[in-house]
């Protein structure tokens, strides 16, 4: 309500009655609004109006179905099916993934075998297996670099200290977050 | 203020803050039960059956004035929450969930209300809930105590005033006063934004003050 003196009445008086009625009127903001109500009538009306609407909605009494409601709700549950759980789509799509790309993995290793058994000097059958053996060495050059490495780091003492506290730490988070999913999934 | 206005006190809050605590075990309870009726439980569901009808059926009064209606639209909400139980995610409040899926099938209602011709049955029900203008005397013949007499009085006059807004705006007012739903909760479960539900109810409120029911009510409070 920065700019209340650029706005002077209409929808930004009605504004401030609501939020009167609502109770989150400020002591200037207050003040304005008692201002603008004695100098026009017509706005002290509708306020009147308005807070009579607004008692008249808070006082409802609350209402309640027949007291059978219930049995028959759960009547008409008992013929219906038992409700499942829902699919999971991040799941599913992940699973989905997993499984096309295992299938594919295992075609091609099935393929390649076959070629190798049935025509092994075929050009063909030739360069799957060379591009084969160059993926592996490349991978096993990998490997073994890393390895290298590692051996290497872990005979440092400091590493080796870093390395216990890390798993410590990890264990107890997975501790901890483990209890708050399933504080979270309402298992009990 | 209030002398200006004649008020005998200071309203408070609409939206009255929730109590936290409370709802926090309601909304843990409701998960356990989802999940024991998941897990093979119907009876678990009696639990919220009972928990939540008299709120299911109170938002669909108040969107469609009639209580046999109401009470069609409460079964069918939960039958549909029962189904689709298996969608509820635990973070979203179920109370919520549940009340999105009652506003729902009170909005179709009143679509289908309008769209239906009119019979001289269904006129004198729901949406013509307002009473008569001038003759807001109770049709019941029996004698009643005063306040009793007002109370009712009252009721059909909110009625009144809730029938003339449209449906949307209807559910938003009939949320607002329900259950002290915070306007995030609301925004969620009728899919609009929070600035949204907001105007919303700020237009409505301003269309129920102007309505000629609001000087009735003004005479009668």
């Amino acid at each position: 309500m920065s700019n209340a003196s650029q706005k002077p009445g209409g929808a930004w008086i009605e504004e401030l009655m609501q939020r009167w009625l609502e109770g989150t009127l400020s002591p200037a903001e207050s003040a304005l609004l008692e201002a603008s109500l004695a100098e026009h009538p017509e706005q002290r009306a509708l306020l009147q109006r308005m807070a009579a609407v607004e008692a008249a909605l808070r006082a409802q009494p609350k209402a309640a179905p027949s007291p059978q409601f219930s049995a028959r709700v759960m009547l008409a549950i008992r013929a219906l099916p038992c409700p499942r759980r829902a699919l999971n789509m991040r799941s599913a799509i992940g699973a989905l993934v997993a499984l096309s790309g295992s299938t594919v993995l295992v075609w091609a290793s099935v393929l390649l075998l076959l070629a190798v058994a049935l025509a092994p000097l075929h050009p063909v059958t030739q360069i799957l297996l060379s591009l084969v053996s160059t993926a592996l060495g490349v991978a096993i050059q990998l490997l073994s670099a890393l390895l290298t490495t590692a051996r290497a780091l872990l005979a440092q003492p400091a590493v080796q200290s870093i390395f216990l506290v890390g798993f410590g730490a990890t264990a107890l988070w997975l501790m901890v977050l483990r209890r708050q999913l399933s504080r979270l999934s309402g298992a009990t | 203020m209030m002398a200006l206005l004649g008020c005998a006190e200071m309203p408070t809050r609409v939206l009255t803050e929730r109590a936290d605590d409370a709802g926090a075990d309601e909304q843990a309870q409701a998960v356990a039960a989802v999940q024991r009726v998941l897990g093979g439980d119907r009876e678990a569901f009696r639990w919220v059956v009972e928990t939540y009808q008299a709120r299911v059926y109170g938002l669909a009064l108040r969107m469609l004035g009639d209580p046999n209606e109401a009470e069609d639209v409460s079964q069918e909400t939960f039958l549909r929450a029962y189904l689709y139980l298996g969608s509820y995610r635990p973070h979203h409040r179920f109370k919520t969930w549940l009340f999105s899926i009652a506003a729902h099938l009170c909005i179709d209602r009143l679509r289908r209300r309008r769209r239906a011709p009119a019979s001289l049955d269904e006129a004198t029900v729901g949406e013509s809930a307002a009473p008569e203008e001038g003759n807001l005397a109770l049709a019941d013949p029996a004698p009643l105590p005063e306040e009793v007499v007002n109370v009712r009085q009252r009721e059909a006059l909110v009625r009144a005033m809730l029938a003339e807004l449209p449906p949307l705006d209807r559910m938003l007012v009939a949320m607002a006063y329900l259950d002290d739903l915070k306007l995030e909760e609301i925004a969620r479960a009728t899919h609009l934004s929070v600035s949204a539900v907001k105007s919303r109810l700020f237009r409505a409120r301003q269309r129920m003050s102007r309505s000629k029911w609001a000087i009735y009510l003004l005479e009668e409070s």
